[in-house]
């Protein structure tokens, strides 16, 4: 480890630590307070966002104190003999998709350098567009699979072809991700080294960032995902299979029944039960393959959406299985398991955080406040250190603040989306499969965005209210006002956001 | 022979797929994310620059394979 990385892990360990006793102030004051049901009421809101934060600052400090696991001597390959390569299937599923984009996946696909690989094409499209596709696919000599009955997502169009195939390897891409040429050679040869490898995933690096402030946002919080969350996550055998980019045993994925068709996250449920087989995964830190990000807030939300309630949903399903002892993961599995299918509340502890400073301006609840000594030693080194441990693992990386910020408030709008997905995952509300869109540019319509407005509107109340009764309490008024500020900008980011996509303004 | 012909012209549109199309692709995707790699300003342009003569340079190649494959298809 260099001195930088150990400076940041040292920097983790201090951020953990403020954490723990700003925690325990926090349960101590709720404890020891007398509150009326109203106020109780907020107060417990209140400490159930905060909670849910320090988990996931909790987790991220977790992963960045594991990540010194990690070098490159993590990484063991088996030799290959280039005469006598194991078979790979590369598997593309697909609907829908502009054929400009499903071209270029060809190509790149057609090129990668390995000697006994099978392309198929599994078309999931309606019938106008199977036509082209199939001539697209008989041009780059893919096998064009087409379902007699039409599937309703990508884990089922996977598992009507799975019987068909008898590779060692299965590869998957989605219809808009560009392996490079070395890719399989690459990720074959960890897989090899041992028969408990279950998949290797690889990173997704969005590469049309010039396309739109969504595509470039997107792809910054796509980055921060991929680099520090999921090392971390392949540090401790927890990494879980996210959906493209990644090379799996085939007969491990028929031991477990094929992917998962009863989740729209199957990657996600698919992994819990490899991993409780016993079986391994490996994160390969290595970019080899470009996509492409959303170019439109409603794309991107779409996406989002998906994510969220596919994962929540597996919560639901799997934590009655995981109790009656059905389900056997290992202690560092269950917590990263954890903390990624409750990474998505965050779109509910971010609205009671809006919300707090914001009622507390205008109606004066709650109406109790921290002493100002205790939040001083308490809350200020843990948010300065646990923001200073992101950007420091951040810039590291070659990130500018302003690049992780931009990561950062992507997330943040999204929480109406989230509240939304994560009760329709948990209450079982039926989901329909969405592609994210990709090539076509619209923008949300202003009814659309209603959820925002409306907080916007409520910050700019509070805050006018705030400056009235500035002369009450400046303290108190004084730190809500700032946080009904900050959010204030956060949230209105979200219209500078919706806009167009570069390529598609003159249509 | 005839087995042969057609693995040989094959093998050429597979090199020509990667020189007319491909390179350019990845030529497309690494210029993108270049910002991405800490490498200063100046070195950025250098690759940046280097990348267009590959392309070029690409273009090149292709035409000659495709000139080869009329060649060989007709003899």
């Amino acid at each position: 480890m260099n001195k930088q990385s150990k400076r940041t892990v040292l920097i983790a360990w201090l951020a953990g630590i403020s954490l723990f006793f700003y925690f325990i102030y926090r349960i101590y004051m709720y404890s020891s307070l007398s509150l009326g049901l109203v106020n109780a009421l907020f107060a417990f809101f209140l400490l159930l966002a905060e909670a849910h934060s320090i988990l996931q600052s909790l987790g991220f400090i977790s992963r960045i104190i594991n990540l010194k696991k990690i070098s490159e001597n993590w990484y063991h390959h088996a030799p290959l003999d280039l005469n006598n390569l194991p078979e790979v299937t590369i598997l593309v599923p697909a609907r829908n998709e502009p054929l400009k984009i499903l071209e270029t996946t060809f190509i790149c696909l057609t090129s990668i350098n390995y000697q006994n690989k099978k392309l198929y094409f599994l078309d999931g499209s309606d019938p106008e567009f199977q036509e082209q596709n199939a001539s697209l696919a008989q041009k780059y000599g893919f096998y064009h699979f087409v379902p007699k009955q039409p599937s309703k997502n990508k884990a089922e169009i996977i598992n009507k072809i799975l019987p068909q195939i008898n590779s060692k390897y299965v590869s998957v891409f989605d219809a808009d991700q560009n392996p490079m040429p070395t890719f399989l050679l690459e990720v074959v040869a960890l897989i090899e080294y041992s028969q408990k490898i279950a998949f290797i995933q690889t990173p997704q690096l969005y590469t049309n960032i010039t396309a739109s402030p969504v595509a470039k946002g997107s792809a910054l919080q796509q980055s921060i995902f991929f680099e520090n969350i999921c090392e971390g996550k392949g540090a401790t055998n927890s990494m879980f299979c996210c959906g493209t980019n990644f090379i799996m045993r085939t007969d491990i994925l028929k031991e477990v029944g094929g992917f998962d068709e009863k989740s729209i996250t199957e990657d996600f449920s698919t992994s819990i039960k490899i991993h409780s087989l016993g079986y391994k995964s490996i994160y390969y830190k290595h970019v080899r393959v470009f996509g492409m990000a959303p170019e439109t807030l409603s794309a991107y939300f779409k996406q989002q959406y998906r994510w969220a309630g596919g994962t929540v949903g597996v919560i639901r399903k799997l934590v009655p299985l995981i109790i009656q002892g059905k389900i056997k993961l290992t202690l560092s599995q269950s917590w990263e398991y954890l903390l990624s299918a409750t990474y998505y509340f965050t779109g509910w502890s971010f609205f009671v955080l809006v919300m707090s400073p914001a009622l507390y301006l205008l109606f004066g609840v709650p109406s109790y406040f921290a002493n100002p000594y205790f939040y001083l030693i308490t809350f200020i080194p843990y948010y300065i250190l646990t923001l200073t441990t992101f950007y420091a693992t951040m810039k590291k990386r070659h990130y500018k603040v302003r690049d992780v910020f931009v990561g950062t408030m992507m997330s943040s709008i999204s929480f109406p989306i989230l509240m939304q997905a994560t009760l329709s995952g948990l209450f079982n509300k039926k989901m329909a499969f969405k592609i994210t869109d990709k090539g076509r540019g619209k923008k949300m319509p202003w009814i659309a965005l209603w959820p925002w407005i409306i907080m916007v509107a409520i910050n700019i109340a509070a805050l006018i209210n705030g400056i009235l009764r500035y002369s009450e309490n400046h303290y108190a008024i004084g730190i809500n006002m700032f946080w009904c500020f900050y959010h204030l900008i956060l949230i209105s980011s979200i219209f500078r956001l919706n806009k167009i996509p570069k390529l598609y303004e003159k249509e | 022979m005839k087995k042969n012909k057609s693995l040989i012209l094959n093998t050429l549109k597979e090199a020509m797929i990667k020189e007319e199309l491909a390179v350019p692709l990845y030529a497309s995707h690494i210029t993108q994310t270049l910002f991405w790699s800490g490498l200063p300003e100046k070195k950025q342009q250098k690759i940046i620059a280097g990348l267009k003569v590959l392309e070029i340079e690409s273009g090149h190649h292709a035409l000659a394979f495709k000139k080869i494959m009329d060649t060989y298809s007709n003899l």
